[in-house]
């Protein structure tokens, strides 16, 4: 009777649910071997208001980032009506960009323009400073969040557009990796049993722009998806050789409308030992047309991060604190436009400042909003950027 | 082969601390139940058994009684039965 041979392994080391020889792990020796690949994962045709655009990555070396560039046209016509942006656009255009990972769903789940916050928040040589946007039909030059070779089309949250067409070319980055410079929640990809999408929902035009009488706009387009990767070296021993890829990298965005004059606690969620929070950000939206509320004294009042029953170890007096704050941290006025408000975990010294979820229960954040302040719609978005052992849960 | 290399690679616990601080995680295969309260586990030895102090002390009994003798007598209807120990 024929038996059954079962294969002899070596021991393995599991990252990501990915199995990889236990030998191959060697961090050092894959730094020094390893290539930068900036690779063209596909154009394709803008899938219009609402719709989905998605690419599954190539299957292949260990992926740090994503860089995801609308380039298309937009046309004004107000016609004997008028034409206004919300101020969703232009960088919320991406209402949820989805990042899935090795099983783990959705390690990325962000609008865009809280995409384009974190960038600023994480390089430090990435700043706004001095490029001119145009937002509630004020120019400003500073905390726009974008960049010289970005083109808005036309201002955000801005009304009566004139007719005409013009430009748009916005970039957002997807942040797979928490550290581009030693890889920290960088993907694994270079085998079949991966499962890496990325996934982008687009924003209604009903969201994005204001339309009376006639006025109507059209926007057309291509959508590219550009991945920072490292090759997968051979070792001197002849088998491959990779970093410790034992991390998740996780950054979602939630939202409540449970909200009040006064003290709103709002709970974190994804609450998990053995999960390592390094920021969170928040923006409130308000109004008829909502639009976040500019970080200052006069619509906050006090922001602080609470856990247990009240222990509060960063407690900001006003908006006008933490807005000062945010900017001397991120070299960008965050807060002053796009009303971001951000406690920060990991910008100075995260082995010293980053908050172990595993023991701060009840976790939450404390903002409250003036008595002057009239609430319409209003809205709490908030963003949690964690790091954490494969395994432990998304 | 190790490679030498001036540029050090930290570790998740050197560069985050936090939670990578704690124990490590284990699966729910292999996690100890948590401490509850209520009756416990009786973990004390059998009487019978050398590690408990009362097998000792009936074992001193004993000795002290098969010292000074002993004897018993069992009567059933017109069944006697009788047993001794020592010079009784």
């Amino acid at each position: 009777m024929p038996t059954q041979v079962t294969a002899t392994t070596g021991p393995v080391r599991y990252m990501q649910g990915i199995a990889v020889p236990a030998e191959s792990v060697r961090p050092p020796e894959f730094f020094a071997r390893t290539r930068r690949r900036t690779f063209n994962e596909g154009s394709q045709t803008w899938n219009g208001f609402g719709g989905q655009n998605t690419w599954e990555l190539k299957k292949s070396d260990i992926i740090a980032a994503a860089i995801i560039r609308f380039q298309g046209s937009l046309t004004v016509t107000p016609g004997t009506g008028s034409v206004a942006t919300t101020a969703r656009w232009p960088y919320d255009m991406l209402k949820a960009v989805r990042f899935t990972a090795n099983g783990a769903s959705n390690v990325i789940n962000a609008s865009g323009l809280k995409l384009k916050l974190r960038e600023m928040q994480k390089r430090d040589n990435c700043n706004d400073r001095g490029i001119v946007n145009t937002f509630g039909g004020t120019s400003y030059n500073q905390g726009t969040l974008a960049s010289a070779s970005e083109s808005w089309g036309v201002g955000s949250n801005t009304s009566a557009l004139g007719a005409g067409t013009s430009n748009v070319d916005l970039y957002w980055v997807v942040p797979i990796a928490e550290d581009e410079v030693d890889l920290s929640g960088a993907i694994f990809a270079a085998t079949s049993s991966t499962d890496l999408t990325i996934q982008v929902d687009m924003e209604t035009a009903a969201n994005l722009f204001n339309l009376t009488g006639n006025g109507a706009v059209s926007l057309t387009g291509n959508i590219q998806c550009t991945t920072v990767k490292y090759s997968i070296p051979i070792g001197s021993d002849g088998q491959i050789v990779v970093p410790d890829l034992s991390l998740f990298h996780s950054y979602i965005q939630s939202r409540t409308t449970q909200l009040g004059t006064g003290g709103n606690e709002v709970r974190l969620i994804g609450q998990g030992a053995g999960k390592t929070l390094l920021r969170t950000s928040f923006q409130v939206w308000n109004g008829a047309t909502p639009a976040p509320l500019a970080m200052n004294a006069t619509n906050f009042g006090e922001i602080a991060w609470r856990y247990g029953s009240n222990e509060t170890p960063d407690d900001y007096l006003d908006g006008d604190v933490l807005r000062h704050i945010n900017e001397r941290i991120y070299n960008s006025d965050i807060g002053g436009i796009w009303g971001f408000g951000a406690i920060d975990f990991a910008a100075e010294n995260a082995f010293r400042d980053a908050v172990d979820m595993g023991t701060t229960s009840d976790l939450r954040l404390l903002v409250t909003l003036q008595n002057g302040v009239t609430l319409s719609n209003a809205a709490i978005e908030y963003v949690q950027e964690t790091i954490f052992q494969a395994g432990a849960g998304s | 082969m190790s490679v030498s290399t001036a540029w050090a690679v930290p570790s998740p616990l050197s560069k985050y601390g936090g939670a990578f601080m704690s124990p490590a995680s284990t699966t729910a295969d292999n996690s100890p139940l948590a401490q509850v309260a209520g009756p416990g586990v009786d973990h004390s030895a059998s009487r019978l058994s050398p590690s408990s102090p009362m097998f000792w002390v009936g074992a001193a009994l004993l000795g002290a009684v098969g010292l000074a003798a002993m004897s018993t007598t069992v009567r059933v209807g017109p069944v006697r039965a009788s047993a001794s120990v020592g010079d009784a």
